[in-house]
């Protein structure tokens, strides 16, 4: 009689936890998801001023496809973002592969100054790059968005190919070398596809940067140039149309797409000779 | 098929010196094992070998040509490593063919090439697998067949079955030297493990801080141990030190002689004798003892049975003696019991301390 009534307590003790733990998720979700959700449904709403009762349009996106301003600010945006994960991809696994394989002076001390540029925020980062880049004459523009671009993400670049490295070790490198492969084949052919994945999770990440990078690329446009981030922020500040609302949710579909993707390429690659199938 | 040479090989890692003047000439066809505790510089010898360290003084040849500035991929050999490192991300069949691939063999010898070499490591219709979809020896098979494919001048082996489990590891070394025959290759293996290289080795080079403590075949070696050291790392060994008196005579424990027709006879400094476990025979006090010369009383402070074989630990005045006995008794000789310990002269060593 005891002993039943002591094994219901614990039980519904758990229950609640899990309950509790539900409604916990919930509220965090929601709180991440919710305005996001409420800014994509408003992309497909007729008022300008968030009017109820949601009357279905898509005068939003059409409006979007005439206005210039954002679509060049997006096309100056992707380039941008494209650029710089070409280049902070390859400089940035080749400093890991560098990192990772030779022993050279000043190692320990490069690899901790790595790290500053994820840390310190971009708003000082910005004001000294505009600085410096007027001051040796490289001036504001595209190509300065580039450089300052391409300076932020490259710690995350080598980081993450840098994690990847250290999980395979020189032994594949060396065992190719034994059998007859010259540093070229041994890196186009063992160590590159071994890679890989962690190449393409950088490489994503590069572009992530670039695409959000608002600070940096606010002091180094000139006058006339935008991102789409910088775009958005002066479209909010001239006063709020759904126009924005409707890029947004474009930009949020892909992003997600990208997030997806990247899940996929990491599970089946980032795990040596598909072990998935063990 | 290929000799190789070392002459005053030297390295340093920092100020330890990992590698100090060896000196060895592995013959053709020889499987040559390299044995001593980690730190011992078998490995680094190893991969001098192979090319990854670089010697600071010395030379290494094969077939006389120089190693000294040859890269890793032009010196023609093959290695094992001890996990491996096959590439994870191919087949077995691209794992060994991967190094007629890049010397750019034709395809269709490659693929012929790669049958044979997967026939004669037992892994036929394994082709299409993947390295992680392999038990730890079917893997090690694929790295000596991915070694053996390119016909290399020698193969190296780096620890090859230390990541196997006992008895895996019995099969695999029966399996390797049939290999190793059958081919015909000049190997060199390094290996922590003295049973392992007893085994399988033609002749055994023992390392100790960077030195070669004593090398020849594995019998030799183990029955004419040069040093404590050597002694003691290949197999047990019990030691005996004392004053030499003429005749081979010692004076050992309780002042009780012992011979030895290896100790030399001018009265010099003190020597130090050696005698193997096994070479001991031990009887109860008052029982007819073996009537081998060397015999000394004590009493019996430790038994351990291993099913097939007793190993005794006996007190005989100020030393402790191991004795190892086939188990054949009814009951063990039992611990606190008067025992004799005897010995045959020409069972003793004289070690270098």
């Amino acid at each position: 009689m005891n002993g039943g009534a002591q094994a219901v307590t614990p039980r519904a003790r758990r229950d609640t936890g899990t309950w509790l733990a539900g409604i916990w998720l919930a509220l965090i979700l929601g709180f991440l998801y919710l305005p996001i959700a409420a800014m994509a449904v408003m992309a497909f709403n007729e008022s300008v001023l968030y009017e109820l009762p949601f009357k279905p349009t898509t005068i939003w996106f059409e409006r979007l496809a005439e206005n210039e301003r954002l679509i060049r600010a997006s096309v100056n945006s992707i380039g941008l973002a494209l650029a710089n994960t070409v280049i902070a991809t390859v400089l940035g696994t080749m400093a890991a592969l560098a990192f990772a394989r030779y022993t050279f002076r000043g190692k320990t001390l490069l690899r901790l100054l790595l790290f500053p540029p994820i840390t310190i925020p971009w708003l000082i980062i910005g004001t000294a790059m505009l600085v410096m880049f007027f001051w040796i004459g490289i001036g504001r523009g595209l190509h300065a968005m580039l450089l300052g671009h391409v300076a932020l993400s490259l710690p995350y670049v080598v980081v993450v190919v840098g994690a990847r490295l250290a999980s395979f070790g020189p032994a594949l490198e060396e065992a190719a070398a034994t059998l007859g492969a010259n540093p070229w084949q041994t890196f186009r052919r063992v160590t590159l596809p071994v890679l890989a994945p962690g190449v393409v999770a950088a490489a994503l990440f590069a572009f992530a940067v670039s695409f959000d990078q608002f600070v940096i690329s606010y002091f180094l446009a000139p006058p006339g140039v935008s991102t789409l981030p910088v775009e958005i922020y002066s479209a909010i500040r001239k006063g709020f149309t759904p126009e924005v609302n409707a890029v947004s949710s474009i930009i949020i579909v892909v992003s997600m797409g990208v997030v997806l993707l990247f899940a996929r390429l990491y599970r089946f690659g980032g795990v040596p000779s598909e072990g998935g199938g063990r | 098929m290929s000799v190789v040479e070392i002459q005053g090989v030297t390295k340093r890692f920092g100020t330890t010196p990992a590698l100090d003047d060896v000196h060895l000439r592995i013959e053709e066809g020889e499987l040559f094992a390299l044995l001593g505790p980690s730190g011992s510089g078998k490995t680094t010898l190893l991969r001098a070998i192979a090319g990854f360290v670089d010697p600071e003084a010395g030379s290494i040849h094969i077939d006389g040509d120089p190693m000294h500035d040859l890269p890793v991929h032009r010196r023609d050999i093959g290695m094992v490593f001890q996990h491996y490192a096959l590439f994870p991300h191919m087949s077995v069949f691209d794992n060994v063919a991967f190094g007629l691939s890049v010397r750019h063999v034709a395809r269709a010898e490659t693929a012929e090439r790669v049958r044979a070499m997967l026939a004669l490591v037992q892994l036929d219709g394994f082709e299409e697998r993947r390295p992680g979809q392999l038990s730890g020896g079917q893997q090690q098979r694929v790295a000596l067949a991915r070694a053996l494919v390119t016909r290399p001048r020698v193969l190296l082996l780096d620890e090859p079955l230390g990541a196997l489990d006992k008895r895996l590891r019995r099969q695999m070394q029966i399996e390797l030297r049939q290999i190793q025959r059958e081919v015909g290759i000049t190997t060199v293996f390094v290996t922590h493990d003295q049973e392992e290289a007893l085994t399988l080795s033609d002749r055994i080079a023992i390392l100790d801080a960077g030195r070669i403590v004593q090398s020849g075949p594995p019998q030799a070696v183990y029955e004419r141990p040069r040093t404590v050291f050597a002694a003691d790392f290949l197999g047990d060994a019990n030691f005996f030190t004392g004053r030499p008196q003429a005749g081979g005579r010692m004076l050992g424990p309780g002042g009780k002689e012992l011979l030895c027709a290896e100790i030399p006879g001018d009265a010099g400094a003190e020597v130090t004798l050696a005698v193997r476990p096994e070479k001991m025979r031990i009887a109860r006090a008052g029982e007819p003892a073996s009537g081998d010369a060397n015999h000394l009383e004590g009493t019996v402070t430790g038994v351990l049975y291993a099913g097939s074989t007793v190993t005794y630990r006996v007190a005989c005045g100020e030393v402790e003696v191991t004795v190892l006995e086939q188990n054949r008794e009814a009951a063990p000789i039992a611990q606190g019991e008067a025992v004799t310990v005897s010995w045959r002269p020409d069972h003793t060593v004289v070690v270098e301390p």
